[in-house]
């Protein structure tokens, strides 16, 4: 079916924000190599992301973006979920 | 067929959603910058695009060999949209149309009666250009996501009847529906050619 167009509309509905996702997200999420983990380099994986999280906590990350080093860190609580950002180079 | 070349970096002309007034603005190949502003953009916990990690997608991009393409929208000192198209494409109802991979606008953008609006519109001018200029005369295929199937038929895309491997409702946009989409864009001065 045809559309009519109506750009006023579709200006209010962008507020939806996230408007498009792509036919390759799939494989893009798994980064360019999507290399698989044995389960203990899984652990291992796990516990290093728990203890920077525990590190950057500890440091103030919380209340914004800190240095150690070269390498900057921000911790971010939403909801259940903490996302840490973590910078190199800075 | 429609043919045309387009300039980069591409004024384009936002609204202030409170005021209504034109908000000036930019859309041009992303580099580092714009994705150091993307650091600053707060989702909130219903967003939907809320993982998307746009380094990564941008990085992909750059090592793509010119399948990917990602632009930035910028206007007020700040980031207010981002885009990849995948040039190799996909078939449409009536041949082969570039993809639009990746939409979204900054999340300030994303509240009634806040932030700017028409970023989405520019950044889809920017596609229907580029399509135009590889030879697919307009032609577009993408992947909705569910809240912004408004948006799209607003424009003028057409819903296929079957959804992608994901579960996303398609969209694709022929020829005659960019043509007359883009000259909508243009006379409303949201991208200036």
């Amino acid at each position: 079916m045809k559309q009519r167009i109506n750009l006023r509309k579709a200006a209010e509905a962008e507020a939806f924000g996230a408007l498009a996702v792509g036919a390759n997200r799939k494989h893009r999420g798994a980064g360019v190599v999507g290399r698989r983990f044995t389960p203990a380099q899984n652990r291992a994986v796990s516990d290093m992301a728990r203890s920077l999280v525990k590190v950057a906590r500890e440091a103030g990350a919380e209340h914004g973006r800190i240095t150690i080093g070269n390498i900057s860190f921000e911790l971010q609580e939403i909801g259940s979920e903490e996302i840490l950002s973590i910078r190199t180079g800075t | 067929m429609l043919t045309r070349k387009m300039q980069l970096p591409l004024a384009a002309g936002f609204v202030d959603r409170r005021s209504g007034a034109r908000v000036r603005g930019l859309i041009q190949i992303a580099v580092e910058e714009h994705l150091l502003l993307w650091t600053s953009w707060r989702y909130r916990p219903r967003d939907e695009d809320r993982a998307w990690d746009w380094w990564s997608i941008f990085q992909e991009c750059r090592l793509s060999e010119g399948r990917f393409e990602c632009y930035a929208a910028l206007a007020d000192g700040d980031l207010q949209g981002l885009m990849v198209l995948d040039l190799r494409g996909k078939r449409t109802g009536t041949g082969k149309g570039i993809i639009v991979d990746y939409l979204a606008t900054n999340p300030a953008n994303r509240t009634a009666g806040q932030g700017l609006k028409c970023v989405g519109i520019g950044l889809i001018a920017v596609a229907l250009m580029r399509s135009i200029e590889g030879g697919a005369a307009g032609r577009i295929w993408l992947e909705s996501l569910p809240g912004a199937a408004g948006f799209y038929e607003s424009l003028g895309f057409e819903k296929q009847p079957r959804r992608s491997a994901e579960g996303n409702m398609v969209y694709t946009l022929e020829p005659a529906a960019a043509e007359q989409l883009l000259a909508e864009i243009e006379a409303q001065g949201i991208v200036e050619s």
